[in-house]
């Protein structure tokens, strides 16, 4: 065919066809190469970002857009009480039960307040966030009527010991970590749970030691023979000062972010498991339109009627 | 001054106790009466058996609704809906709480008699980390809506310390010892319906720092069963009672997941291995489903091929007389959440990782002994192999040398409220040290009380320190003019 002369170089230009694409699943691309990517075409920055986004040991292709957005939206079916939304009115009470005596009329504006309340664990979640981002002390409670008045002085006072005390706490785990060779040697023994008579003269010393954690009192396994062989003792760490223990008791509870399980180094160690969709076996296999994970052809097929059904031909 | 005089001097101590655990599904609740603990733990540990109330407002097909207790006169759970004042184990419905709170213990109709307030005590258990404004909603419901005379809002997990735990480790040890209350360290677990947490106690008092939350608790398991089975046989999704109780009856924690998984499956394309067609080794389990006539609860039992095979026929005549399922993998792969998070694409880290994660935070000097002392307490703990796996997982992550002992109490649904019952029988003088009467509330308002819960269940030394404090603040003012009246008198005489 004559094209006069021009011939034709593999475009730049990639057209993402819905349903499949040649990608090499090469794992999760670093940051650089996403940058390059992001800038190279421009059109699937925001795809990118949503995929950094994404936790780390997926596959690049098991992190589409599209399924993190499905995953997303049946943790949230997940959660629910009610496969529906339902409200269920509080109802009338019974007859015979007859109130109590408890009129509605009495609730202080507080109780009414709070009763009133339509409020989700996720607004008061947001609520606290946003107060904390913006008002900077979050506020340990909402002003209420009773007789003293919490004055915002008080609250900052009360906000900077919670950051030494916090403070204190990671240089302890720091020091504890590095097991440094010190001055408690004899605390050391003092839990040591294959304790030999010598630890009798040294519990009355060591019982002046710690206030927090008294030493062990009740009666020792029988000694045995090779009790001092150097190879069967067990080695136990030094126990932690009365301080570091003061400390540790002392600190703030963490908040209800905070608390949450992380994402560990120890989880990404492994490959996230994946699961056949239809029948719960290893999903060895992907579906090429959607990208479900299946365990072999006699799922495929079962998955692929309704995949069909949803995404067509 | 004479204001501060009438301050020390309190009112008689409330002549009983209520205990509540206020759980997400169920409330355990129960009256118990201060200082009738005479330490002998074998004899009178077999009263504390709270009542166990369905924390939920529910609507059964008939639209008919019942309130907490009422769920006992319902017949037909099919299509029921449940509305729960609890969330994420804080309570945030107080209007439903209120309503399941007035039908168990205050009206006049209720169960145990109506209670009065005034001249009782709350211990209310809660779960750490809450947000402060659903904490200052409780105490300002505790105190200005029902008017409770003392009030304890405490730690859940850390009252699990006041039972006797080395007897649920099953220590060897002389039967005469008096058990330590509270245990002086151990490493709590609470597996329940919205969340599981990991709390290391200190004799008896959470360290704040190291506390861990998974976000995977028994509705969660629920859900999931209801969408797989959903997926593989009926649409179950609109049935959670049902659902729950078949997770209940019929889910168990593999010890060999990968093993489990191989066992149960089928086989490739147009091949039935024999192994399934069998029951993959009494993994397999059918199960009838209630349909609330002659059945009014579902039932497992053995797969059996043959019967199988002979309902299937019937079935499609049209002439079965029971719904089967048969339960394969679902049967462990629902509990296996707990530990592996990650396999509905919840990117948390399981159970024993969060054991791990906890105990970075606390000295290495800690660690023997924590881990020589796990105790499981919540609902999730009831599935068979669950401590077991939990205690092989544990061994794997920690050093070689420290001995992993993993154990739960003999109910582990109740066990904190056992726990907090028996912190509440203690000698008046001790408990009142925790609590906060309504005086106090009205006196200091919500704030003070909400600083004194934060600081922890301070004792009574740290309690009169912290009075004095905030005298000392409140009076400060005051001192320094009557410093200057004496100084005026001086320059008189």
């Amino acid at each position: 065919m004559n094209n006069f002369g021009v011939i034709e170089v593999a475009g730049a230009k990639i057209t993402n066809a819905p349903g499949w694409a040649y990608v090499p699943d090469t794992g999760p691309p670093g940051r650089h190469h996403h940058h390059q990517e992001a800038g190279k075409n421009g059109k699937n920055r925001k795809r990118a970002a949503r995929s950094t986004a994404g936790g780390p040991n997926l596959s690049y292709a098991d992190l589409s857009a599209r399924q993190e957005a499905k995953v997303r939206k049946e943790l949230e079916v997940l959660d629910r009480d009610n496969p529906r939304d339902v409200s269920i009115p509080i109802p009338a009470k019974p007859k015979g039960s007859g109130g109590g005596g408890r009129d509605t009329a009495k609730h202080t504006p507080n109780v009414r307040k709070i009763l009133q309340s339509q409020k989700t664990f996720a607004n008061h979640l947001d609520d606290w966030l946003a107060l904390k981002e913006g008002g900077g002390t979050p506020a340990t409670v909402t002003p209420a009527t009773g007789g003293a008045s919490s004055s915002s002085l008080e609250r900052e006072e009360g906000e900077h010991p919670t950051q030494e005390v916090r403070d204190a706490l990671t240089r302890l785990g720091a020091s504890s970590s590095s097991k440094q060779p010190s001055k408690q040697e004899d605390v050391e023994m003092t839990d040591a749970p294959d304790a030999t008579n010598e630890q009798a003269g040294a519990g009355a010393g060591v019982g002046s030691g710690s206030t927090i954690l008294l030493p062990y009192k009740g009666p020792l396994p029988a000694p045995h023979p090779r009790d001092d062989d150097p190879l069967l003792v067990s080695r136990v760490p030094p126990m932690p000062t009365d301080e570091e223990l003061k400390t540790l008791l002392a600190a703030p509870p963490l908040t209800y972010l905070e608390a949450r399980a992380s994402w560990g180094a120890e989880d990404s160690k492994y490959p996230v498991r994946m699961f056949c969709e239809v029948c719960g076996y290893w999903g060895r296999v992907k579906c090429i339109k959607c990208g479900t994970r299946v365990c072999a052809l006699d799922c495929l097929d079962t998955h692929r009627e309704e995949c069909v059904t949803r995404y067509g031909l | 001054m004479a204001p501060r005089k009438s301050k020390t001097s309190r009112p008689a101590p409330p002549s009983r106790t209520l205990v509540l655990d206020n759980g997400a599904y169920t409330i355990k609740a129960g009256y118990v009466t201060a200082g009738s603990d005479d330490g002998d733990d074998t004899t009178n540990s077999d009263d504390l058996t709270p009542t166990l109330v369905p924390n939920c407002i529910a609507r059964d097909a008939d639209r008919r609704v019942y309130v907490g207790h009422e769920l006992d006169q319902c017949k037909d759970f099919s299509e029921i809906a449940f509305r729960r004042p609890v969330e994420k184990g804080f309570v945030v419905s107080w209007e439903a709480q209120k309503e399941i709170w007035d039908r168990q213990f205050f009206d006049a109709g209720a169960p145990q008699g109506p209670c009065d307030p005034s001249d009782t005590r709350l211990v209310l258990a809660e779960h750490s980390n809450a947000l402060p404004v659903l904490q200052a909603n409780c105490d300002q419901m505790v105190f200005e809506e029902y008017g409770f005379a003392s009030y304890c809002r405490a730690n859940g997990p850390a009252l699990n310390a006041y039972h006797d735990v080395q007897a649920v480790f099953r220590t060897p040890r002389d039967p005469a010892t008096v058990a330590q209350v509270p245990a002086e360290v151990m490493l709590l677990i609470d597996t329940g319906y919205s969340h599981t947490t990991v709390t290391p106690l200190l004799k008896g008092k959470p360290l704040h720092s190291a506390v861990r939350r998974l976000d995977v608790g028994g509705k969660l398991l629920t859900n999931y069963l209801a969408r797989l089975i959903s997926l593989r046989h009926y649409d179950m999704r609109n049935e959670p009672h049902i659902v729950n109780e078949m997770k209940e009856q019929a889910c168990f924690v593999s010890l060999d997941f990968p093993a489990d998984l191989e066992r149960a499956w089928k086989g490739t394309r147009g091949e039935r291995r024999p192994e399934y067609l069998a029951g993959s080794g009494g993994i397999a389990k059918e199960y009838v489903l209630p349909d609330f006539h002659t059945r009014s609860k579902g039932i497992v039992r053995d797969f059996d091929p043959e019967q199988a095979g002979r309902a299937r026929k019937l079935a499609k005549l049209g002439e079965a007389t029971e719904d089967v399922l048969t339960l394969r993998n679902e049967r462990f792969t629902v509990p296996e959440l707990l530990f592996h998070p990650s396999d509905i694409g919840l990117r948390q880290s399981g159970i024993a990782n969060l054991v791990w994660e906890s105990l970075l935070v606390v000295p290495t000097g800690l660690w023997p002994a924590l881990l020589a002392n796990v105790c499981v307490v919540g609902g999730n703990a009831l599935f068979e192999g669950f401590v077991q796996r939990l205690q092989q997982e544990i061994v794997r992550l920690v050093p070689d040398d420290c001995i992993v002992r993993v154990a739960r109490p003999a109910d582990p649904v109740t066990a904190t409220w056992v726990g907090a019952a028996k912190f509440a029988r203690q000698a008046e003088g001790v408990v009142a040290g925790h609590c906060v009467t309504k005086a106090e509330y009205e006196e200091y308002g919500a704030a003070w009380v909400a600083r004194r819960f934060a600081t922890g269940r301070g004792r009574l030394e740290g309690r009169r320190r912290e009075e004095e404090e905030e005298k000392r603040r409140e009076l400060s003012l005051q001192e320094k003019e009557e410093k200057q009246i004496p100084q005026v008198k001086l320059t008189n005489s």
